[in-house]
């Protein structure tokens, strides 16, 4: 055995960490209304946890690792501003004095709460399903049924891909003169391409085909897919959603408005709209949902819903994450005197949104425009940020550092050549619109960032989350697992994403009545941009973080 | 073992243990000189010779972040120089080598590349038979600074400067000279870290005596790789053969060069 070898295992494993590392928001919103806790996966929302949990609780235990990692945890100047021992006097002893599994994780989130950053949550451990074999019969004959129905069109047709926004650009088209969306033979590629990824057997989620958010004051519509059970029972972008279940909205808006105004109302908005949005979309399927509504001429509507199956692939971001649906969504959008833009949206960071973009790139050799739509998409692995980046940069670049106690380690970006097989690749070198709102986090942010301060990109839309860390997760004691970050988190000029977001270069915001009106303003703004612009570098100028 | 020798062992360890928590009382003078710990560990390991001579073979290992349980294989191939290592991990695939002067990397992170520049100086510095044996050929300076710990078990630290700029600091067990941790700068694209590698549970590997533990901290993760097994022999061709995305890119690299040629005859020419 040659030393030599350990040494070279060492530099592979060296490769390891940015590759596994997870700037994903999802499971962090500390701030969330309690009464928006989404199906399975807050503690507070299994109440029979305390009588099904034969395991020991070992509740000091479970402190201690909990307190290492915080401790440890490298989340950035945040840190000098923490009581460390005062958080520990106030909440050890009810942690360790915990008497059951329900009591013990509401401790932690207390701990957690007051920590008061993002990608830090504690994940139940049954919100993570083991993995369970499909029988093939049954996942054939869903297809095939919801097929012949007419309500999900099969897998790789081309028709769910224009399913997000498939009003927004003809009715652009409409009032602008101009635009013309076609969707792209693969612009939903098969799901079964990416079959062979290691959570294929990973619990499947349903959804109601919404994505809300919180304007002027009330819940509204925000999306309603094509082809999804709202849009089959009617639903319209623009309409309040009132009630969710027996989950009345309006208390909860109240009592995220009631928050001191800036970062604590923002965190608890956030938090209300991840959790409202979980509840519409992180179901299991055939569950029903009863919501409540008001169109937008004020008339009352009440509907039940069935949720439908979220189509794969599923990819599990690492141990301790619930599977999640990876969807992919790319259409060409012709612009004045010949020219095109790609809009290309996906709803998580990871391999396959890559691979996806680099097909689109190739099988469009002639539009060397891009619109990156990351309007809700909450992150995902670091790692496919920087993949990406390698599609639309022809030299190293550097997205960002995350600062570790070990040292800083730059989010670089190096031009992709050639694909893994040895086939080449297609940079796109023209000019990059990126859209986000404030449910573009973590990674989202990252990238976007990353885009805006080495003027590769104009970003159109709202500010960002404000959730913007490397994380990882660690199983605890008690079985559960916990989710902390690892670094902080900084753009190439060196400022911090967390806690401020990314601030567009053009704010653009959607009211009721350009959703009522099928309009999607922020993508109208960017394609009147790009169309314009020759590909050079975007100036420095942005909005103030 | 003779109860009388656990005891003193046992108090022996106990000793170390409270050197360990009060250093200061220990002054530079009373430790032992740094080239003769090296020698007692490449003593300890089969020697200098044996470990410059280990021959090609194969090594499978697993390796497994400890906090949250994500495990992957790694397999190695060492045949001469050349030296090639592949691993997955949660569906993802990152392999690395350097066959017949080529070194490269495909990662997900940053894609298939060749290895250039100080990344490719670090990977031969590493890989440097005099570096891993300690030679004096290397070494700028070296010296015993402590009598520490490396998770929990005394050792005394020595720290190098190399002749080629770089610095790190190896600790060596008190009782049987092996070393117990490397602390060392890791280069890449992405920048430098200082990682601390911890070294567990020795095995003899043909002539040479190897951690077939090892134990590193970074970004918040605890990586442990494990040696399942080694297999002497001459791995298959194939092991090496370069994988598609390096030969396109070394193809590139090549056609790129010969226009530059091309360009520079044809300039001179119209000169």
């Amino acid at each position: 055995m040659s030393a030599r070898l350990r040494t070279a295992a060492l530099l592979l494993a060296g490769a390891l960490p940015g590759a596994a590392c997870a700037a994903w928001s999802g499971q962090a919103a500390p701030d969330a209304d309690p009464q928006a806790a989404p199906r399975g996966a807050p503690p507070n929302a299994h109440p029979a946890v305390k009588s099904t949990s034969p395991a020991p609780l070992r509740a000091a235990e479970t402190f201690a690792v909990v307190w290492e990692k915080l401790r440890d945890s490298g989340f950035g100047e945040d840190r000098d501003d923490i009581d460390w021992a005062a958080l520990e006097a106030r909440h050890r002893p009810a942690i360790e004095g915990a008497e059951d599994l329900a009591g013990l994780r509401r401790e932690l989130n207390r701990l957690l709460q007051a920590v008061g950053v993002s990608h830090l949550g504690l994940i139940p451990a049954e919100a993570i399903p083991q993995p369970r074999a499909r029988p093939a019969s049954k996942a054939n004959a869903g297809a095939d049924a919801s097929a012949e129905a007419g309500t999900k069109p099969p897998r790789g047709s081309g028709s769910a891909a224009k399913s997000s926004r498939p009003d927004t650009v003809a009715d652009a088209a409409d009032t602008g003169g101009r635009a013309e969306a076609d969707a792209l033979a693969n612009t939903q590629a098969d799901a079964e391409d990416d079959a062979s990824t290691p959570d294929e057997e990973a619990q499947t989620r349903a959804a109601l085909g919404l994505r809300v958010m919180v304007i002027g004051g009330a819940l509204h519509l925000l999306q309603v897919e094509a082809g999804s059970p709202a849009a089959a029972a009617g639903l319209r972008p623009g309409w309040q959603l009132e009630a969710i279940d027996d989950w009345a909205i309006a208390p909860a808006v109240a009592s995220v408005q009631a928050q001191p105004d800036g970062m604590a109302r923002r965190r608890a908005l956030l938090g209300f709209e991840m959790a409202a949005n979980e509840r519409l979309s992180d179901l299991d399927p055939e569950d029903t949902v009863s919501l409540r509504l008001r169109d937008t001429l004020g008339q009352p509507r009440v509907v039940a819903l069935t949720a439908r199956e979220t189509p794969g692939p599923y990819l599990q971001l690492m141990p301790g994450m619930p599977p999640m649906p990876f969807r992919y969504r790319a259409e060409r959008l012709n612009l004045p005197a010949g020219a095109c833009t790609l809009h290309v949206e996906f709803d998580l960071w990871a391999q396959p949104a890559f691979d996806r973009l680099a097909a689109t790139l190739r099988e469009q050799p002639d539009c060397d425009r891009l619109i990156l739509d990351l309007r809700g998409n909450p992150g995902g692995q670091l790692f496919s940020m920087t993949a990406v980046g390698g599609l639309l940069y022809d030299k190293t670049t550097s997205l960002g550092a995350m600062k570790t106690a070990q040292g800083t380690l730059r989010l670089t970006v190096l031009p992709r050549r050639v694909a893994d097989d040895g086939t080449r690749l297609r940079r796109l070198g023209g000019p990059v619109a990126v859209l986000i709102d404030r449910g573009s986090a973590s990674s989202s942010e990252i990238f976007t960032a990353g885009l805006q301060a080495t003027g590769r990109a104009r970003v159109f839309g709202e500010t960002s989350a404000g959730m913007a860390l490397p994380a990882i997760t660690a199983r605890l004691p008690s079985g559960d697992w916990l989710y902390f970050p690892t670094a902080d988190m900084t753009d190439p000029d060196g400022r911090r994403i967390e806690g401020q977001g990314v601030a567009p270069d053009v704010v653009v915001t959607p009211s009721v009545a350009t959703l009522a009106a099928g309009e999607d303003p922020a993508l109208a703004a960017a394609m009147d941009w790009i169309a314009q612009s020759a590909g050079e570098p975007v100036p420095a100028a942005r909005g103030a973080r | 073992m003779h109860p009388t020798h656990m005891a003193l062992r046992r108090l022996g360890l106990a000793v170390a243990l409270a050197l360990v928590a009060a250093p200061a009382l220990v002054s530079a003078k009373d430790l032992p000189a740094p080239r003769a710990l090296i020698d007692r560990h490449l003593a300890a390991i089969g020697g200098a010779d044996a470990l410059r001579d280990s021959g090609d073979g194969t090594a499978k290992i697993s390796i497994e972040v400890a906090e949250n349980g994500m495990r992957g294989d790694m397999v190695l191939y060492a045949r001469g120089e050349d030296l090639v290592m592949n691993m997955t991990m949660m569906g993802m695939q990152i392999s690395m080598g350097s066959v017949g002067g080529v070194s490269w990397s495909i990662d997900p992170m940053l894609g298939p590349r060749l290895i250039e520049g100080e990344e490719l100086e670090e990977q031969r510095r590493q890989m440097d038979p005099d570096v891993l044996t300690f030679s004096d050929a290397a070494i700028e300076s070296m010296k015993t600074v402590a009598l520490a710990d490396s998770e929990g078990r005394p050792c005394y630290r020595v720290e190098i400067a190399w002749k080629d700029g770089n610095d790190t600091a190896t600790c060596f067990d008190v009782d049987d000279g092996l070393a117990l941790s490397s602390e060392f700068t890791s280069t890449s694209p992405m920048g430098e870290t200082r990682q601390t590698m911890h070294l567990y549970d020795y095995k003899q590997y043909g002539a040479v005596k190897m951690a077939s533990r090892m134990q590193g901290k970074t970004m918040g993760m605890t990586q442990i790789m494990t040696i399942d097994s080694f297999e002497f022999g001459t791995p298959p061709d194939s092991a090496f053969a370069l994988p598609a995305a390096i030969v396109a890119l070394t193809q590139a690299d090549a056609d790129a060069e010969d226009v530059g040629k091309d360009e520079a005859r044809t300039e001179a020419g119209a000169e």
